[in-house]
């Protein structure tokens, strides 16, 4: 092997600052949305039937308070999706992916490629509706996806899963 | 491949016999254990009529359905060694084929519980790489066999692990603990573990014999209370010393069993550790497998200079707890030895360490002490009235319990990896290694953007250690070095 000792630059130390974050599509934007409309409809007919059959809970001192929560969470959410999503993203290296996400709390999470075990692609109900789907990561000891990137058009998490294998096979050879 | 004069193991093969009888003996007390309350009720009711006669046609067609799957179970389970594969078929109606190749069997741990001592048998149970779990187990060859099968196995891996140049070290090799040692440790157990266990059992013995006998367990103590009307404060008193007593005893028992007879053998390989008095274990545990390692002692276990090692190695967070390995040892210098296992740079210094930022005590006090203080003062108020005012005492006490945790807390990176100091009234030491980290998270709160500080998670596939409240700055410092120690070194993590 031919020896080499060349200049690293700075530029080429991973970093996990001056990342380009992809952004999400704005349709997860109104799949959140509406699962959250679909959250609160749902608490709603609950809340209904528990107040219908427990009648000594029908006094204004639980409702009340009860309905302020519902909707003070409600609203919360509703900006916090807004916020959310304005700073989400995802970024693919050529050695690790990173995703971002969190409104009050922000979170960068950033995975090696060549800790990868396997990667797969899913799509909930609302999701397949706006063509949208998510690519979760998987790593060694968790036994559920701890790493998902959410809110990509169904093409492109395909392509993601296509490029993340591509590297996983390249790194083993 | 060689085979080991005494067995062969390329030749299909089944449990011992005795494995039927273990795996029936296990359902039995399985069954007792779920219906003990309907066959009191059954052994005592006065009158045997035809209901009672069916009951006993029940429980015997149950019993013998129970042992012909148990037959069919053990008659369809064979195994033997292929091709350098573990192949093992099982079931009867649905078939099933598990092939294990050798080379990824990290370790082979056996296990005799009191039943298998008796019947002269022992249970091999095999880690592979990558797996969360213990995936292969089978429940009873005899001892010998399950010695010969365990070195053929681990014939595989008698190549050197990559620590292998580690400098011997002048101790002997040998950890064992007397039984002088084992008072110690017993003594030094968390007693209140067993109090709460027996006060939740005494609370569902009560609940179990209000069902079955319609006796109503708190009016009897009620009665009782009235009875002794003067001394209720002395009987109070009594049976809470009682109860603590057989809590410690209870607490001694477990821990004697759990520890009799340890050993801790520590090869090139691997430790072994030999451990249990009713259940014998022997456990192999692969350096290259382990993942977190961090030893800890409470506040008198630190005045004996007593610790617990315990090792995450992978799948840890999957396994209950009484699956986790935890080693005692006698003397912090044995931990530190051992520990060079995992990390051969020494421990830092107490003083050399780095503060995280003050900021975290107070935050805790704020979100978690205040609200609970004063949902508990909105309860109890309207049972105990001004009395509740004593809740506020809280507050001094905790204040003190986040400070102390704070100014214990300390961490130093290395070119290895992290360490960590930390504890309040016990002392807990953790390491982890860059290499064995499989994410990293960067959080932020609102507060913490705001004052440039950061707290890191790093995920392992043994469990995840979390540094809070550091300066942003240093945050993204170590990021990027676990970036580039992982990706441009291409090291196996395991």
């Amino acid at each position: 092997m031919e020896f080499s000792n060349e200049n690293i630059l700075s530029n080429d130390l991973p970093t996990i600052e001056n990342v380009i974050f992809y952004p999400l599509e704005k349709s997860y934007l109104k799949a959140q949305r509406i699962s959250l409309i679909l959250g609160v409809l749902l608490i709603i007919v609950v809340g209904f039937i528990i107040f219908y059959v427990v009648k000594k809970w029908q006094t204004p001192i639980i409702i009340y308070p009860l309905i302020s929560l519902l909707i003070i969470s409600a609203v919360l959410n509703w900006i916090g999706d807004g916020i959310s999503f304005r700073y989400s993203g995802y970024a693919l290296r050529s050695k690790d992916i990173l995703f971002r996400h969190g409104w009050l709390i922000r979170k960068s999470r950033v995975v090696p490629i060549n800790r990868v075990q396997h990667v797969s692609v899913q799509s909930g109900p609302i999701e397949r509706k706006l063509g949208l789907a998510s690519v979760s990561i998987f790593t060694a000891g968790s036994g559920s996806a701890d790493f998902t990137i959410k809110g990509v058009t169904q093409e492109k998490a395909q392509q993601i899963k296509d490029w993340i294998s591509h590297q996983l096979n390249g790194a083993t050879e | 491949m060689e085979q080991p004069n005494n067995y062969s193991w390329n030749i299909p093969q089944r449990q011992s016999l005795a494995a039927i009888v273990i795996i029936l003996l296990q359902m039995v007390v399985r069954l007792i254990k779920s219906l003990w309350p309907i066959l009191i009720v059954y052994f005592i009711r006065k009158q045997k009529d035809d209901e009672g006669i069916s009951f006993l046609w029940i429980i015997f067609g149950f019993s013998v359905i129970t042992v012909l799957m148990t037959i069919l179970k053990y008659w369809f389970y064979k195994f033997h060694i292929y091709n350098d594969n573990l192949i093992i078929q099982s079931g009867w109606l649905k078939k099933k084929t598990l092939t294990l190749p050798l080379e990824s069997i990290q370790a082979v741990h056996l296990e005799q519980n009191i039943w298998q001592q008796l019947l002269k048998v022992a249970s091999v149970k095999l880690d592979s790489s990558g797996s969360e779990k213990v995936e292969i187990k089978i429940d009873a060859i005899s001892v010998s066999k399950a010695e010969d099968l365990k070195q053929l196995l681990l014939s595989r891996h008698q190549a050197l692990p990559e620590n292998a140049d580690v400098v011997t070290h002048p101790v002997n090799r040998f950890l064992k603990l007397s039984m002088r040692d084992l008072l110690k440790i017993s003594l030094s157990a968390n007693h209140l573990e067993a109090f709460f266990i027996l006060f939740v059992l005494g609370l569902n013995l009560l609940n179990d014999v209000n069902k079955i006998f319609n006796i109503d367990g708190w009016k009897v103590i009620g009665d009782y209370a009235v009875k002794v009307e003067g001394q209720t404060i002395l009987a109070i008193t009594i049976i809470i010393l009682l109860v603590a007593i057989v809590s410690v005893l209870i607490s001694m028992i477990r821990t004697v069993i759990k520890y009799y007879n340890f050993r801790l053998e520590d090869t090139i390989q691997g430790w072994k550790i030999f451990t249990g008095l009713i259940t014998r274990q022997q456990l192999i545990v692969p350096y290259n497998k382990i993942q977190i390692l961090s030893w800890k002692a409470n506040w008198l276990r630190r005045k004996l200079d007593f610790w617990i090692i315990q090792v995450q190695s992978i799948g840890y967070e999957s396994l209950k707890s009484k699956q986790h390995i935890n080693i005692p040892v006698i003397q912090m210098e044995h931990a530190v030895i051992l520990s060079q296992r995992y990390q051969q740079t020494p421990l830092f210094k107490f003083i050399d360490g780095s503060m995280i930022e003050p900021d975290i005590w107070k935050r805790k006090l704020l979100f978690i002490t205040v609200p609970i203080t004063l949902i508990l003062l909105l309860i109890f108020y309207f049972i105990a009235g001004l009395m509740t005012l004593w809740i506020l005492l809280l507050f001094p006490i905790m204040s003190w319990y986040y400070y102390t945790w704070y100014l214990n807390f300390r961490w130093m990176c290395n070119e290895e990896g992290i360490q960590m100091y930390s504890g309040v009234w016990g002392r807990k030491y953790t390491l982890l290694t860059w290499k064995k980290i499989q994410q990293v998270e960067l959080k932020q709160s609102f507060y913490q953007r705001s004052h440039s500080l950061a707290s890191l998670t790093f995920y392992t596939a043994g469990g995840k250690v979390e540094l809070l409240y550091i300066p942003y700055n240093n945050a993204i410092q170590i990021t990027n070095h676990i970036l580039f120690f992982v990706e441009s070194r291409n090291e196996s993590w395991m």
